[in-house]
């Protein structure tokens, strides 16, 4: 026996024995009732490929209630490569970004049902509660999501909670800003099912932290209904159904809640221009960077223009009220041979009646969703073989400051029926697993669309492995709210758009879980080709008229980035996370209408000891390349003293306490700080910017909109 | 770590060697389970390779799955009356465990109960579960080697039939 026969015989032995003593060589796997660990306690994940929506991230209900989360976005927000953007300092439009992509580019589900776009996608967010949420999966990547194709940044989905036990939960919070909250959540099962029912009432002031008189923190009057029903078989299905309802009024600019006398009070100036930094010399009105005056303007001694503010209360405020009913169905049903069966329903009807400075904007949104989707094995492939039809509708109509009537000026409707396949394979002892799908749309207006996707994941051990995942999506742009949601003082809208925006998107992600600690890093890239941009500064070549263009970039949007989280548990009652994230943009200047920062670095310290629930959360945003975000070669911005906006922002801390101290079996009590340090970003520079012709606008963001923030409650789980 | 002797011989050798290795290493993790979990009071860390030789039942459990809630008395009660030790082991927060155990149940010795880690499934997969469902049971040999497993609710009829092939 030769050398090299001797040790093949070595490893054919090792692998005999490896085979025969592991676990699998012992199964006694008898599928009983079981359910499925979707994450731990902290919620960070080991991705797993078998499903249609690959998590990367999820965040249990514990984590929500720890962090005091009343909404979708505070529950998300400050977790690395995930974040929730403001755009707008007297509406507060927020989304949700993956990958440091813009917010249009997240999808949004229910229970796996994608059911908000354009104007839901624009205000909708603040609107989506989390009483009776099991969990939030997080999927970042166009990879991530074979049902979701427009998700060219990755999808949040909001899974509901199916109550085993009966529960009765009353919680009520007070603070700073007149914030107030009221939360209940009911649920009751019974024999083969359960309902539920969930309330949030919120309030919150708005804030002017400069002095100004105009808002930086947009008041609210929100309240969010909902109720679930779960039937456990019905037919052979296990069903989980759910009725959302929505009211909001948000005022922002003027102070003040009284949004009748804000709309009708259009002239005169009740703001003090030159509070702040960065005031004007005056408190009339503002400089005129280029000097170049027109009427009205008036010539200071020192010789600079001075524009006066003449609009009033209701020229400065944004007031949005929103009507919102959503119901969505979702039915799974085990058939012969492994084989399951899904069908998932969705139907939104948004209501948006709005007031931006003086123009009436009055939209109605309709989306449904159907899906019809067999999973089957055949032989150790799994395959999984669906059909979904998406529809939907923006229908417009308002008036001018002016008096002058606009309709349908973004009107669209979009129906795009397609079909997919995915087929899933373990080998090698469950160590490789492999997910390839592909899906093909016909939209109705920009015609067949194919996505392909390819996802792998290999186990270096029990504990660590490293997915791949390369994957292309595609959004057909739908003008208006994604892009700019205050841009009705135009009288016609363009539309230069001949494709969908077209994602190519390639990740890998190394996965540590060990005992004591838990490690994820993420490598990212997104190239976004055909990305939509609105200009609304053009005019019509023939009357002159104020229009709006809405066109392609002619270079695509490239995003790059790394990021890692870390978590420790140093005892069994305190663990610390830290997580950072490094991103680089290539882009034209100014087609990323928001700056973001290259760096953020997150530390997370939960203490869980007897009574009390504590959690610290700190986050650290590095600078932003504000000239190059906003393109000031060609659009210099100017604060209202005449003086140039900081080319880079500085970078800034914020800390976030919350906890909550169990008195007794039914009473809690929650006692929190936002914003520890108290850092604003008008401490610096203001929201409020001008161009060098004078034109003024509410969207130079960098950082917090609020300052310190106490706030106190009870629970009572009855 | 010990050296294999892999270095010095062809890159036909150090690739079957790699295998081999990996192979044994595999072969290894099946015969001894172990892990390093803190309390669920909160206190000091507790290494399974530290407790006496004894059968020993690894258990699995969140609050919100009911058939977990509904085996675990009936596991707390035949360790106490068979004499095998229960390991539970909670895969949810500090707070959550303690809302559904206020005083944890058993004698000293037969229960162990222990709360997982933040991210379960590199524990779960190592501990023969790589699909992450609960309730999930191993009963481990007293050396430490896994026995036998369970994905599901067990019944007192699972527990006898198979102590007696796991403490030979």
């Amino acid at each position: 026996m030769n050398h090299r026969t001797k040790h093949l015989k070595t490893i054919h032995l090792a692998i005999l024995m490896a085979y025969a003593l592991s676990p699998s060589a012992y199964a006694d796997e008898r599928q009983l009732s079981t359910v499925e660990v979707k994450g731990g306690p902290q919620g960070k994940l080991q991705p797993k490929l078998r499903d249609e929506i690959i998590k990367t991230e999820s965040i249990s209900a514990a984590d929500i209630r720890k962090t005091n989360a009343a909404t979708l976005n505070e529950a998300v927000d400050n977790n690395p490569g995930v974040a929730v953007q403001t755009e707008c300092s007297i509406c507060n439009v927020r989304n949700v970004t993956l990958n440091n992509l813009p917010g249009r580019f997240t999808t949004i589900m229910i229970d796996g049902v994608p059911i908000f776009s354009s104007v839901s996608g624009a205000y909708g967010l603040d609107m989506i509660g989390v009483n009776g949420v099991e969990r939030i999966d997080i999927s970042r990547g166009a990879g991530t999501s074979l049902i979701a194709p427009e998700a060219l940044a990755g999808t949040v989905n909001i899974v509901s909670k199916r109550p085993a036990k009966a529960e009765s939960i009353v919680e009520a919070q007070a603070g700073q800003y007149g914030y107030r909250r009221l939360d209940g959540f009911l649920a009751r099962p019974f024999a083969g099912g359960a309902v539920t029912a969930a309330l949030n009432l919120n309030h919150h002031d708005s804030l002017d932290g400069n002095g100004n008189g105009v808002g930086e923190y947009t008041g609210y009057e929100r309240a969010l209904g909902g109720f679930g029903l779960f039937l456990d078989d019905i037919g052979g299905f296990k069903l989980r159904g759910r009725l959302d309802l929505v009211n909001e009024q948000r005022g922002g600019g003027a102070l003040g809640s009284d949004s009748g006398a804000i709309k009708s009070n259009m002239s005169g100036n009740p703001f003090n221009w030159s509070a702040g930094r960065g005031g004007s010399p005056s408190p009339a009105g503002w400089i005129v960077p280029n000097g170049v005056t027109q009427a009205g303007d008036i010539t200071l001694a020192d010789g600079r223009i001075l524009r006066p503010y003449g609009g009033g209360r209701g020229g400065m405020s944004e007031i949005i009220e929103t009507r919102r009913q959503q119901a969505i169905l979702v039915g799974e049903r085990k058939l012969d041979g492994g084989a399951r069966l899904k069908l998932a329903f969705g139907y939104a009807n948004h209501d948006q009646d709005s007031f931006y400075e003086g123009d009436y904007y009055i939209a109605k949104q309709k989306q449904h969703y159907t899906e019809a989707n067999l999973q089957k094995p055949f032989g150790a492939t799994l395959l999984t073989l669906g059909f979904n039809y998406r529809y939907e509708d923006l229908k417009s109509h308002g008036r001018l400051a002016d008096g002058s009537a606009v309709a349908g000026l973004d009107d669209y409707a979009y129906k795009t029926p397609g079909a997919y396949v995915q087929a899933y394979r373990a080998l090698f002892d469950e160590r490789l697993e492999l997910n390839g799908s592909i899906r093909h749309d016909r939209h109705n207006v920009f015609g067949g669309i194919t996505s392909p996707r390819l996802n792998a994941l290999w186990h270096h051990s029990a504990e660590t492995s490293s997915r791949i995942a390369v994957g292309r999506g595609f959004r057909a742009p739908t003008s208006f709210f994604e892009q700019d949601h205050g841009i009705l003082a135009t009288t016609r809208i363009e539309r230069h758009i001949d494709n969908p925006e077209i994602s190519d998107n390639a990740s890998y992600a190394f996965s540590h879980a060990g005992d004591r600690d838990a490690l994820v890093v993420s490598l990212n890239y997104n190239k976004i080709k055909n990305y939509a941009l609105l200009d609304s500064g053009a005019t019509d070549p023939v009357s002159g008229a104020p229009i709006t263009v809405f066109t392609q970039s002619s270079e695509p949007v490239i995003v790059k980035g790394i990021d890692a989280s870390y978590t420790y548990r140093f005892t069994g009652n305190l663990e610390g996370t830290l997580g950072a994230e490094k991103f680089n943009y290539q882009f034209r200047p100014g087609d990323l209408s928001f700056a973001r920062p290259d760096e953020r670095v997150y530390l997370r310290l939960d203490y869980d000891v007897g009574d009390w629930d504590i959690i610290a959360r700190v986050a650290w945003t590095g600078p932003m390349d504000l000239k190059r975000f906003h393109d000031y070669a060609n659009n210099p911005r100017y604060n209202l003293d005449g003086t140039p906006k900081l080319d880079k922002s500085p970078s800034y801390w914020v800390m976030d306490l919350s906890g909550r101290y169990k008195v007794n079996k039914t009473a809690s009590l929650v006692l929190g700080v936002n914003n520890l340090f108290g850092f604003r970003q008008t401490d610096r520079e203001d929201f409020l910017w001008v161009d060098s012709a004078g034109n003024f606008d509410v969207t130079h963001f960098w950082g917090p909109t609020r300052g310190r923030q106490l706030y106190a409650g009870v629970r009572f789980d009855l | 770590m010990t050296n294999v002797g892999c270095n010095k011989r062809s890159a036909l050798h150090r690739h079957g060697c790699l295998i081999g290795v990996l192979a044994l290493l595999f072969a290894a993790n099946a015969q001894a389970l172990d892990f390093e979990l803190p309390l669920v009071d909160g206190g000091k860390f507790q290494r399974l390779s530290n407790l006496s030789p004894r059968i020993t039942l690894v258990n699995f459990w969140r609050a919100d799955c009911p058939p977990c809630i509904a085996e675990l008395p009936l596991l707390v009660d035949a360790a106490q009356r068979l004499g095998f030790r229960l390991v539970s082991v909670a895969l949810q927060t500090p707070g959550e465990t303690r809302a559904h155990w206020p005083r944890v149940p058993g004698s000293p010795g037969s229960h162990v109960a222990l709360l997982g880690p933040s991210e379960p499934r590199g524990l779960l997969r190592r501990f023969g579960n790589a699909s992450g469902a609960i309730p999930y049971s191993a009963m481990l040999r007293p050396d430490g080697s896994l026995c036998v497993k369970r994905m599901g609710e067990i019944e007192q009829g699972w527990i006898t039939d198979n102590l007696a092939k796991c403490g030979t």
